[in-house]
C-alpha cells in the first residue's frame, strides 16, 4: 500500500491509495461515517483498471487526520477481534 | 461480534458472523478471493509433446491444477531475495513423464512428480491429456506463489460467498392453516405443526419468497438481519478452509496497519 497526499488541511484530507480497491476503501468509508464529526467520506476510482482510488475525508470541529487515525484504529480492532473469535470457534469445532 | 461455525469439512466451512457490517463482510470476501496467495504452475518447459494437444493448451491445463500450498515455506516472488528470478525459496519444480504403450492412456495430475513432497496436486484425479498409443509427454513445470488479483488460478478458494440471515415469521392471527406454504417451500423451512405453521432450519432459507406468494392471507413475511452474515467458503484444495479465513483476516489487518502508519505520519 502506497498512500500519497493530494490535499491536507485541518478539516479536509484527500489521498490517493495505490494498490488498493473497493475492499479496503469501502470498509474505511463505512467506518469513518459512523463517526459524528465526519461531514463527508468517500472514494472514487477514475478507471477500474488504470486508476487508484482517491479517498476524500471532510470533517467538522475535529481535525481530519485525527478522525482518520481513529477510524483506522477501529478497523484494526475489529479485524483483530474477528481473527481471534474465528480462530477460537474453528478450533473448537470438529471437522465433519 | 459473535462467530458460530455451522459446518466444517476438510474442504469447506460455513459460519455465521453476527455484529459486523456489509463493508467488513465484503472486505473479507474480496481479500480471500484476490489477496490470499496460493501455489500454481506458472511456467512450463515442454521437452517432448507428441500428443494432439498444443503445448500452450497443455501449459494452461497444468496451470489450473490446484496445488497444496504451504504458505510459510515459500515467498512471493516479488518479496523473495532473488528478486523474482526464481529460487528454491519461491519456486517448486514439478516434472511429468509419460508414454503410452500399445493402449491409449490418460495422463492424470497424480503423474506429476514434485521436487517438494509437500507441494503436490490437491487431487490426483484431474485428467490432463489423453495419449494415443506410443505418444509421449515430457514436461518440466515451475510452480510459484501468486494472488487471485494476478490470475484466477492462484485463488485458494472456489466459492466465497455470504448472505444475510433470513428471518421467516408467520403471523398466527392472519394464518388460516391452509398448508399451501408448506408445499411451496423448496427448502422445507415451513411445516404444519398440529394447528399452526412453524419454521425449522431457517438458515437454509434462500429467500425465494415462494411461500409469501402462495399465502393468500399474507401471514408470512421474509426479512433479513442487517448485521449478520452467513459465510460459505469452499477451498480449491490449496489450503484448509479455516486457514483461508484466518490468513485473509491477517492480510486485511496488515493493510489496515500500513494505512495506520501513514495516518500517524500526517
Amino acid at each position: 500500500m502506497d498512500i500519497r497526499v493530494i490535499e491536507n488541511s485541518k478539516y479536509v484530507l484527500v489521498t490517493e491509495i495505490r494498490g488498493e480497491e473497493h475492499s479496503f476503501c469501502n470498509l474505511l468509508r463505512k467506518t469513518l461515517l459512523e463517526e459524528e464529526s465526519v461531514d463527508f467520506a468517500g472514494y472514487m476510482i477514475e478507471h477500474p483498471l488504470l486508476a487508484s482510488p482517491v479517498f476524500t475525508l471532510k470533517t467538522k470541529r475535529r481535525q481530519a487526520n485525527v478522525v482518520l487515525r481513529e477510524g483506522l484504529e477501529k478497523m484494526l480492532a475489529r479485524t483483530e477481534e474477528f481473527r481471534k473469535r474465528f480462530h477460537q470457534a474453528a478450533s473448537q469445532h470438529e471437522t465433519e | 461480534m459473535e462467530i458460530t461455525i455451522i459446518h466444517k469439512q476438510s474442504d469447506a466451512i460455513h459460519f455465521l458472523v453476527e455484529g459486523v457490517d456489509v463493508a467488513f463482510a465484503n472486505a473479507l470476501r474480496r481479500t480471500m478471493l484476490t489477496r490470499l496467495p496460493a501455489m500454481a504452475i506458472d511456467e512450463v518447459i515442454v521437452i517432448e509433446n507428441t500428443s494432439v494437444m498444443y503445448d500452450e493448451m497443455l501449459a494452461h491445463r497444468l496451470g489450473l491444477i490446484p496445488l497444496i500450498t504451504k504458505l510459510d515455506d515459500y515467498n512471493l516472488p516479488q518479496e523473495c531475495d532473488c528478486e523474482g528470478k526464481g529460487c528454491s525459496l519461491c519456486q517448486c519444480t514439478l516434472t511429468l513423464e509419460k508414454e503410452a504403450g500399445d493402449q491409449e492412456t490418460v495422463v492424470y495430475s497424480r503423474d506429476l512428480s514434485s521436487q517438494d513432497p509437500k507441494v503436490v496436486p490437491a487431487s490426483g484425479e484431474i485428467p490432463i491429456v489423453k495419449l494415443a498409443p506410443h505418444q509421449r509427454l515430457i514436461v518440466e513445470a515451475y510452480a510459484r506463489l501468486g494472488t487471485g488479483a494476478e490470475n484466477a488460478k492462484f485463488q485458494p478458494v472456489a466459492t466465497v460467498a455470504y448472505k444475510y440471515v433470513p428471518v421467516v415469521s408467520v403471523d398466527k392471527t392472519k394464518c388460516d392453516r391452509c398448508g399451501a406454504c408448506v408445499e411451496a417451500c423448496p427448502k422445507k423451512i415451513l411445516k404444519l405443526d398440529g394447528d399452526k405453521v412453524s419454521t425449522q432450519n431457517t438458515l437454509d432459507c434462500s429467500m425465494c419468497e415462494a411461500c409469501v406468494q402462495e399465502c393468500e392471507s399474507g401471514a408470512i413475511t421474509i426479512d433479513s438481519k442487517k448485521d449478520s452474515f452467513l459465510f460459505k467458503v469452499e477451498s480449491s484444495g490449496a489450503l484448509p478452509p479455516d486457514e483461508i479465513v484466518e490468513r485473509a483476516a491477517d492480510i486485511l489487518k496488515e493493510r489496515v496497519r500500513e494505512a495506520l502508519e501513514f495516518a500517524g505520519s500526517l
